[in-house]
């Protein structure tokens, strides 16, 4: 499939990093390939430290120990310090869903944990949820499903979604998935999409594309059907 | 956020030692205590871990049930003792929050929401005894977001609400908080422990001293708290504070219209400066019998002492026809299953399996 070739094209670099390496070479010099961006922020981090915490836990499967700032979230945590862009900041006040990520097993909001309160915890992040380059169902369910649109919130619904079907909430009704997917906004309104994934996977809902379904009327056929 | 020490106790009782509630302050769930640090609303030099020394077992034995502090609301939601056994339990925490901020928060911090009004939580709000003046004064009243305005229970003024759910729930059935101080133990009714903004505050103050931690609540298990509901009205379809909601239970003598009601329990949420539990509408209630009259007759009593900030009428009406509502449907179906929640809460996929 395409999205697989693509994400063997960059090579296991996130989207971020691969972008600052475009940017490098464009002006005509070379990205170290042993530099990882988490390297060049360490010395920065280390000044602003007076009191830190030291912190071991266990982020997809890899233990780390770090020194922290107490007020570390687990959100910037994973962002800032580990760079695992790929938990979201939305609104960073619990109002969003953005950041879900699955903290010893249990979805919960990364912006209102401190990362002090996690020490020994289980993390696991969007970067987590495939198995080397095999996608999750969900994932792939997103992509059938076109349920990413703009793509912001994306990793927080499928952190979310992967929760919900874990839950039990995802195989019944419509409404109790979209009441139990209700903590993740999104701004471009894909949640017809995000709901048709997240029940599939569930295997509530045989698996295909929304949109296949979606019939765009002209103007005469619709007003001749009384639209 | 300003920087902050983090502690983590061994104990509870070391913990309790700890706090004040003021510059050392408690962290359980996190999700009010974070939100406001963030905002520089609180700004404590100390940040106490306390969810690791809480307990957090439920346990239902006799006639009381025992919730230790630090159940999270997902797991209490969830529990055997309370899924199909006290709907309005459930019911108060399900519709409340999201998933994921259930599965973080904890009961004794849930208890203990601070309101939701932004201009009561705003970190350049005057100081109460600078305020107050002001607040009286009619014309302030155009000037701030009312819509998180208390209607009952604001003495007057311009207050906030309590924003909570579960609250409502545990004064609805008399529930006792029981309190941990570095030296002893104390338990206060839960009605006592909420106590209405005074003069000189612009939100509820509680009954916690400082050192003081909530270790559990418990209710009496009584016929009522199975023939229950909680029912709540908000301005989407979810993951929303309440404009007005119902905690309420019936036990009846008799059947329909010409039962008699034996014990009723009633609070408001959404509407009271504190979790509101209306003694005005149990009283008409108890005794009498179970008809739309009498029903409407007790909502009517409950409300009479709304005093509504400017635009904030038409909650006082809402919360009169939510309370009937819920009384009705006690009556004559009994409680809410889940799927009627999901279908009343979404009502776009009635009929969809």
């Amino acid at each position: 499939m395409n999205h697989h070739a693509d994400s063997n094209n960059s090579a296991g670099l996130g989207r971020r990093q691969f972008l600052k390496g475009v940017g490098t070479l464009a002006g005509a010099s070379c990205l170290p390939t042993n530099a990882t961006a988490a390297d060049e922020n360490t010395p920065q981090e280390r000044n602003v430290l007076e009191h830190p915490l030291t912190l071991t836990l266990r982020i997809n499967g890899r233990e780390l120990t770090r020194e922290i700032d107490a007020r570390t979230t687990l959100l910037d945590l994973l962002r800032e310090n580990l760079q695992l862009t790929g938990t979201k900041k939305g609104c960073d006040h619990g109002a969003c869903g953005a950041c879900t990520v699955h903290v010893n097993g249990d979805r919960v909001l990364s912006c209102l944990t401190l990362a002090a309160t996690l020490q020994e915890a289980e993390i696991t992040t969007i970067e987590g949820v495939s198995q080397n380059d095999q996608l999750h169902p969900l994932q792939e369910a997103f992509l059938r499903c076109d349920a990413y649109q703009c793509g912001y919130c994306t990793p927080g619904q499928i952190m979310s979604g992967i929760a919900c079907i874990g839950e039990g909430h995802a195989d019944k009704s419509a409404e109790e998935a979209r009441e139990w997917m209700s903590g993740n906004l999104c701004r471009c309104s894909a949640y017809p999409n995000i709901l048709a994934a997240v029940r599939q996977t569930a295997g509530a809902e045989p698996e295909s594309d929304p949109a296949a379904t979606v019939k765009a009327l002209s103007l005469a056929e619709a007003s001749s059907q009384g639209r | 956020m300003i920087p902050f020490e983090f502690a983590s106790p061994k104990t509870l009782s070391e913990a309790s030692r700890e706090v004040d509630h003021k510059s050392n302050m408690a962290l359980a769930g996190g999700t009010t205590l974070l939100d406001l640090m963030k905002l520089n609303v609180l700004t404590p030099n100390r940040v106490v871990s306390i969810a690791p020394v809480l307990g957090k077992e439920v346990r239902l034995e006799r006639d009381t049930l025992t919730i230790e502090a630090g159940c999270t609301m997902a797991k209490l939601a969830d529990h055997e003792a309370i899924r199909d056994a006290f709907p309005v339990i459930r019911q108060s925490l399900i519709t409340a929050a999201s998933p994921q901020i259930r599965n973080m928060a904890t009961i004794g911090g849930n208890l203990l929401q601070r309101t939701r009004s932004t201009y009561f939580r705003h970190p350049d709000m005057a100081p109460p005894e600078q305020s107050f003046e002001a607040e009286t004064e009619e014309k302030f009243w155009h000037r701030v977001d009312l819509s998180s305005a208390a209607v009952l229970g604001n003495n007057g003024r311009v207050v906030g609400t309590y924003p909570g759910d579960f609250a409502n729930t545990v004064v609805a059935f008399d529930g006792t908080v029981h309190l941990q101080g570095p030296d002893n133990t104390r338990t206060v009714k839960a009605r006592d422990f909420y106590r209405k903004p005074s003069e000189k505050e612009i939100q509820y103050s509680v009954d916690l001293k400082p050192g003081e931690l909530i270790a559990a609540i418990s209710l009496p298990v009584t016929p009522a708290l199975k023939q229950s509901l909680y029912f709540k009205v908000r301005e989407r379809s979810s993951y929303a504070f309440a404009l007005a909601s119902v905690a309420a239970g019936l036990e009846l003598e008799g059947e329909g219209a010409s039962a008699t009601i034996r014990h009723a329990h009633v609070a408001f949420g959404g509407l009271g400066s504190i979790p509101w539990y209306s003694s005005a509408a149990v009283l008409a209630l108890e005794g009498e019998p179970a008809t739309d009259e009498n029903f409407e007759k007790a909502a009517q009593t409950a409300l009479a002492e709304a005093a509504p900030p400017p635009g904030n009428e038409y909650r006082v009406r809402l919360a009169e026809r939510s309370l009937v509502r819920s009384l009705r449907r006690l009556r004559d179906v009994g409680p809410y299953t889940d799927a009627e929640i999901w279908a009343m809460q979404h009502g776009r996929a009635v009929n969809q399996s």
